[in-house]
């Protein structure tokens, strides 16, 4: 942890090779009625039981969405981002299997590569993350750039 | 009477199609909602102390608050309603201007392309999102890939 109470890695702190493998967490039909609730996305795939039972999935699933916020919340969990991550720059998501209520997802991610930029106290970092579930399927693949701050800036 | 799928189907998208969501304005509710739900309490959205020191200035709503909530605003267009199999992908998605709390937003849509994947029940249609604010700003921009139902269906 550094002077500021940040356990963050700097800008220059990131090698690569780097990777991370958040904890776990376990989808529930709260999960999916809160986010719907707030974003106002009441498809019926996610929302509506009967209507779900007779689709592809045979249930009710996550909007893929949530699933990428809870993703990103994993991600800020491991502490690797806490106090230099200057937001999202650009970002590429690729969804590969649904989640259903019940299921437990985590995310890996592994440093790709590094670029910097005209602002001089912070770069760009390339992240290649996956989300897997309890099975050892793929969810979700994404590619992530952020800015992060430089050190003694 | 029964509820009737109100979405539009595969067939009934043309390329170049355009739609234009409702506004809703960013809250601080919104905000810490999100930050709780998504669990990313990374202090950029957290502290104020930490977010004025930042380029800035303040602590920023969540970047996929905004883009989750323009997604939910392309929902309740019921244009997908019933219809919508899965989202598959978000491609080239730019933050290019930051949204900040009590911003109003609406998304921009256009149908950038159609695959007919050889599916009997089903399709992709490729459709460029541009979310903007109440300045006319564009703030976050790309694309998103639906799997959307066919309404001829086979078998």
């Amino acid at each position: 942890m550094d002077k500021n109470g940040h356990a963050g890695n700097y800008y220059e702190d990131w090698q690569l090779g780097d990777e991370y493998v958040s904890m776990g967490r376990t989808l529930t039909t709260t999960d999916i009625e809160t986010y719907t609730n707030y974003m106002g996305d009441y498809n019926p795939l996610y929302t509506d039981e009967e209507f779900a039972k007779r689709e592809m999935y045979g249930t009710r699933i996550a909007p893929e969405l949530l699933i990428h916020a809870i993703s990103i919340g994993q991600v800020s969990q491991t502490r690797l981002f806490e106090g230099t991550m200057l937001g999202f720059v650009k970002v590429g998501i690729d969804f590969v299997n649904p989640v259903k209520p019940g299921d437990t997802i985590f995310t890996k991610g592994k440093f790709v590569e590094k670029k910097e930029t005209v602002r001089k106290q912070q770069g760009i970092v390339n992240f290649y993350a996956e989300i897997m579930n309890q099975r050892g399927e793929i969810i979700m693949k994404s590619n992530q750039f952020i800015a992060i701050q430089k050190k003694n800036v | 009477m029964q509820y009737k799928i109100q979405g539009k189907y595969f067939e009934d998208w043309k390329v170049g199609d355009k739609f234009e969501t409702s506004r809703r304005t960013i809250t601080e509710a919104d905000a810490v909602f999100f930050v709780g739900l998504s669990g990313d309490y990374n202090l950029l959205y957290t502290n104020e102390e930490f977010a004025k020191r930042t380029v800035f200035g303040t602590r920023i709503p969540h970047e996929f608050l905004v883009y989750s909530i323009s997604s939910g605003l392309m929902n309740t267009t019921t244009y997908f309603d019933g219809t919508l199999i899965s989202q598959k992908s978000h491609k080239n998605v730019e933050f290019a201007e930051t949204v900040f709390n009590e911003d109003t937003i609406y998304a921009k849509v256009k149908v950038l392309e159609k695959n007919d994947m050889g599916k009997p029940d089903l399709g992709e249609i490729v459709f460029d999102v541009e979310i903007i604010n109440q300045k006319g700003e564009v703030c976050i921009k790309g694309n998103r890939s639906y799997l959307i139902k066919k309404r001829k269906q086979t078998g």
